[in-house]
């Protein structure tokens, strides 16, 4: 299914879109509604997903990761710029025009490299865990309610999680 | 660096690049309530006949399935009311766990609790199916499979099969064939939500799933351990005892009248028409060796009644975890038990109490050897004494009146004791020994014909 959805939106079929509705609307949706509180909003952004899909699909390479994680990796992205426009921020899309000087584009990708580091030796819980609350930016009440955990254990484990990651970024901060 | 500082840095990071390997199937409202109550369900259709799983693992996995319908039970109200049969059904089973794990083993009926449970697991698979349907029907998409109608299809087929109880290699083969296939019918639900699961209402709990875990299995294993405890030590109501005056009968035993000022008066008074008596110390066909010191009484009265008195003794108090005692009393002619009691020294004072549970039964049964109906007489009581007691011991009194042709009326004492409480589950009761004084006899002196 992935790999015909992908097919069609390469060939600029309107059923890929549609495909890609069917299968794929449920994921939009929950990956927006944690980071978007208004419907409308959310409403908005899904559309504006939609497009980013039919147009950065050539982007798309199966090797890098699964079309799932593209697609969320889309949603979050214009969640999160619609979030700063609301608040008043540089958008996301500006950010990544300004070009940083040599040094901070080195520095930058040292952070980076970094933080992937510190990521890939977490645990599989906590990895989930951060990705929910830095990646999906999903409330604490919703990371503790699909968990099945209390507000309180999902804070004890965002502190514990973040004074982990602090010290394994120790040397980059 | 600040924690909001940090918390800047890493959205910042993540701004630039996704996550590696980012699994976003790993992320979803849907899957770990899911998984709870699949893996709840497998743990309950199977079960392991070893070192007590038979009752851990159902118990854990109506935990799971009740922390997986808790997460789900605002979706709809199919699911609500899993969530509230969960609740029931874990209830039922702590209180099972509870109740089986002391020597209550055996006093309710085991095809009712097992209906029961049947009825229940159905219901739960009904309901768990109608609840994703209705979340399919809110997707407006219908389910590409329907495993939870063929789980609870196989579930029948074997509870027919259970009922009817075939002991049939082929029938046993193909349950467990079931039992896999409805297994693997299960597993397909998480593969069937990833279209629609994202669509899912998580429920908020005050409680994490760990804490109810550890709170539910702490709970049912104090309850567990404290009842079997209870059941264990049981220590009877006792009373002060006061001493007897049994000069009386120093004609007749000797300076082993000092073990009868234990007894009351009125078994004293009882013994004090006897014509005759004899007194047993040392027992050749026993095993009393790191036992209880046993002595044997005798007395014969004018009209051929024999009142036979066991007493035992332990040197160091060592017995708290219900004792039993047990006598035999070979059939011939009539006999009763007269009573049996406990003593110990506590706090500078002696107390007594009845023997818990004392019984004197009578049963016909066909003796293989003589190929005649023989009558069994035995008297069985349970021996507990308190925390803290010294010079435990006791005796059991009882009565015989052999027909008018017999000149013998032989008996057997036995002591079983119990080193530690009773095991969790276990029939038998472990760590224990039994002690015997082997065949006791006395011959009748010659009396005038009544």
């Amino acid at each position: 299914m992935e790999s015909e959805i992908v097919r069609r939106l390469l060939q600029g079929e309107e059923a890929g879109m549609t495909l890609l509705r069917q299968r794929y609307g449920g994921l939009i949706d929950y990956v927006i509604g944690g980071i978007l509180p208004d419907a409308r909003d959310r409403e908005e952004c899904r559309s504006d997903v939609e497009l980013q899909a039919w147009q950065k699909i050539g982007s798309f390479d199966p090797n890098r990761g699964s079309f799932s994680a593209w697609l969320t990796a889309i949603s979050r992205n214009a969640a999160v710029s619609r979030l700063r426009r609301q608040r008043q921020e540089v958008p996301l899309d500006a950010v990544e025009l300004q070009a940083p000087s040599a040094e901070e584009a080195v520095l930058r990708k040292e952070r980076e490299a970094r933080l992937q580091a510190a990521l890939r030796s977490l645990p599989q819980e906590q990895r989930r865990l951060f990705l929910r609350k830095y990646y999906y930016l999903q409330s604490t009440a919703q990371i503790a309610a699909e968990l099945g955990l209390s507000e309180r254990a999902v804070e004890g484990k965002l502190y514990r999680l973040r004074k982990k990651l602090q010290r394994l970024l120790g040397g980059v901060l | 660096m600040e924690s909001n500082q940090f918390d800047r840095f890493l959205l910042d990071s993540l701004d630039q690049l996704p996550p590696e390997g980012l699994d976003s199937k790993a992320v979803t409202p849907w899957r770990k309530p899911v998984m709870q109550i699949l893996w709840g369900m497998a743990l309950t259709a199977f079960t392991l006949n070893l070192w007590n799983l038979r009752y851990v693992l159902p118990f854990l996995g109506l935990l799971l399935q009740y922390l997986g319908f808790r997460t789900l039970r605002r979706e709809n109200r199919w699911f609500r009311a899993a969530h509230v049969l969960s609740v029931l059904r874990a209830a039922w089973s702590a209180a099972w766990l509870i109740l089986l794990a002391p020597p209550l083993w055996g006093t309710v009926p085991d095809p009712w609790p097992a209906a029961s449970n049947l009825a229940a697991q159905l219901a739960q698979l009904l309901l768990f199916r109608q609840a994703l349907r209705t979340v399919y029907a809110k997707n407006q998409k219908k389910p590409p499979h329907d495993p939870l109608l063929w789980a609870t299809l196989c579930l029948l087929v074997m509870a027919v099969c259970v009922v009817w109880q075939i002991d049939w290699l082929p029938l046993t083969v193909a349950l467990i064939g079931l039992q896999i296939l409805s297994l693997w019918l299960l597993s397909r639900v998480g593969r069937d939500l990833d279209q629609v699961g994202y669509t899912m209402q998580a429920a908020p709990v005050r409680w994490s799933g760990g804490a109810v875990l550890g709170v539910a299995g702490g709970l049912v294993l104090i309850l567990t351990f404290g009842t079997l405890l209870w059941f264990s030590h049981r220590p009877p109501e006792a009373v002060e005892a006061s001493q007897s005056d049994a000069s009386a009968l120093e004609m007749l035993v000797g300076e082993d009248a000092a073990l009868l000022v234990d007894l009351p008066q009125t078994y004293l008074s009882l013994l004090e028409q006897a014509v005759s008596a004899q007194v047993t110390a040392s027992f050749e066909n026993g095993s009393l060796d790191g036992g209880p010191q046993v002595t044997a009484f005798h007395f014969q009265t004018e009209d051929r009644w024999v009142y036979t008195l066991y007493c035992f003794q332990w040197e160091h108090p060592c017995s708290w975890w219900g004792d039993t005692v047990y006598v035999h009393v070979t059939p011939y002619g009539q006999g009763d038990l007269v009573g049996g009691g406990l003593l110990w020294e506590r706090d500078g004072k002696t107390w007594t109490a009845p023997i818990s549970d004392l019984t004197y039964s009578s049963r016909r049964e066909m003796d293989p050897m003589l190929g005649v109906m023989t009558t069994q007489n035995e008297i069985q009581g349970v021996v507990t004494f308190p925390f803290g007691s010294r010079a435990q011991r006791g005796y059991v009194l009882f009565k015989m009146q052999p027909n008018p042709w017999e000149i013998n009326t032989p008996s057997l004492f036995a002591y079983t004791h119990r080193i530690l409480p009773a095991y969790p589950y276990a029939q038998n009761p472990s760590g224990g020994r039994t002690y015997s004084t082997g065949r006791v006899d006395f011959y009748l002196e010659e009396t005038p014909e009544p």
